[in-house]
């Protein structure tokens, strides 16, 4: 089910805090994320969404694993998060048709500075498959072009 | 040994139905079950996941298992059988692979053939239209060839949307067994169990 218009993103975020963060706080920030993702993808003009997910890890403090898969659902959560972290590592991968690449992590890294920028945080977002080539072929405005249905798997 | 692909389109609740019957199978039968993982690229996000509910998991990444890691998969195969020795090996693909072809690729398997390859396709009830009107003929394919089909998400569709996934499936696919679960609600996972173990 790879077809030209498939596009995967995939990115992650460390994040320093000042302060101890709550549990829900991160919980709710990360669903935001991934949902805005989910609705700034559907808006740029993605044929559908594979999957948007992200896993949230501490030191000690538990793990998180989120998804979404409409752009108008809600995010689905499951793991435990105690309060109290200082550090948080978040990957974020993002799998749809219809965007490149490109245009996928130009929509994700700018949502992701803003929506997880915690009061007093350090923010540092790395491509995490920065040498995967792009399924999609890029015009100039991010889509890409209809494809004959042909799965390469 | 035994092998289960658990496969299913992007999202469709794969690792979810792992969670939910795994530990159910464990303690039904006391079965060794180690569990193989393809995320799509080279963030395991799954596989992470499934580690972190104290499961048996080995990740292969970057890539799709179908297309370019058959070898991956078969050296990770032989190598679990040699260290682990379990009863049971499952395979969640990434939700871009075809099925068919992993069940293609162990034709070549080096080491002693399995006693059973169980196809089993997840589908997602919420977004069947639309994934059947982007992916119609993968999707046709991957029914096809599946020996159980599960209908996941139930708790979020209308029962006439869940006839008429039912209907679409019965179309692809005459005789295949199809259960309708909710994966993150544990409904029906108990037919699963019985239907992948017996």
């Amino acid at each position: 089910m790879i077809t030209d218009d498939f596009s995967a993103y995939a990115v992650g975020i460390d994040i320093h805090l000042d302060r101890p963060v709550t549990a829900a706080e991160v919980r709710g920030r990360v669903e935001e994320l991934l949902v805005a993702i989910a609705k700034a993808c559907d808006q740029a003009g993605a044929t559908l969404i594979g999957h948007i997910k992200a896993v949230v890890e501490t030191e000690g403090k538990g793990f998180l694993g989120i998804s979404v898969t409409e752009p108008t659902g809600k995010a689905t959560t499951r793991g435990e998060l105690q309060d109290g972290a200082k550090a948080l590592e978040i990957t974020v991968n993002v799998l749809l048709y219809g965007l490149t690449r490109s245009k996928v992590q130009e929509l994700v890294d700018p949502l992701a500075m803003r929506m997880l920028d915690f009061p007093g945080s350090e923010i540092e977002l790395e491509d995490l498959e920065e040498h995967h080539h792009d399924h999609g072929r890029d015009d100039h405005d991010g889509h890409v072009h209809e494809h004959d249905e042909h799965d390469h798997c | 040994m035994e092998m289960v692909i658990v496969a299913g389109f992007l999202g469709s609740g794969k690792t979810t139905l792992v969670l939910s019957t795994i530990s159910r199978i464990i303690e039904r039968t006391g079965k060794k079950v180690v569990i193989i993982v393809n995320d799509f690229g080279t963030v395991g996000i799954d596989g992470r996941v499934m580690q972190k509910y104290g499961l048996n998991v080995t990740e292969l990444a970057s890539g799709c298992i179908c297309c370019t890691l058959g070898g991956d998969m078969l050296t990770t195969v032989q190598d679990i059988e040699a260290k682990i020795a379990p009863d049971i090996i499952v395979v969640e693909p990434t939700g871009v692979a075809d099925p068919s072809a992993i069940v293609h690729a162990m034709g070549q398997y080096p080491g002693k053939p399995m006693e059973r390859i169980l196809s089993v396709v997840i589908v997602d009830a919420v977004r069947f239209p639309a994934i059947v009107k982007a992916l119609n003929r993968p999707l046709t394919s991957q029914i096809k060839n599946a020996d159980l089909v599960l209908i996941n998400k139930i708790d979020a569709v209308a029962p006439e949307a869940l006839r008429d996934v039912e209907t679409a499936l019965r179309a692809m696919n005459a005789e295949v067994r199809i259960i309708p679960v909710s994966a993150l609600q544990g409904t029906n996972i108990d037919q699963v169990v019985e239907a992948v173990v017996g």
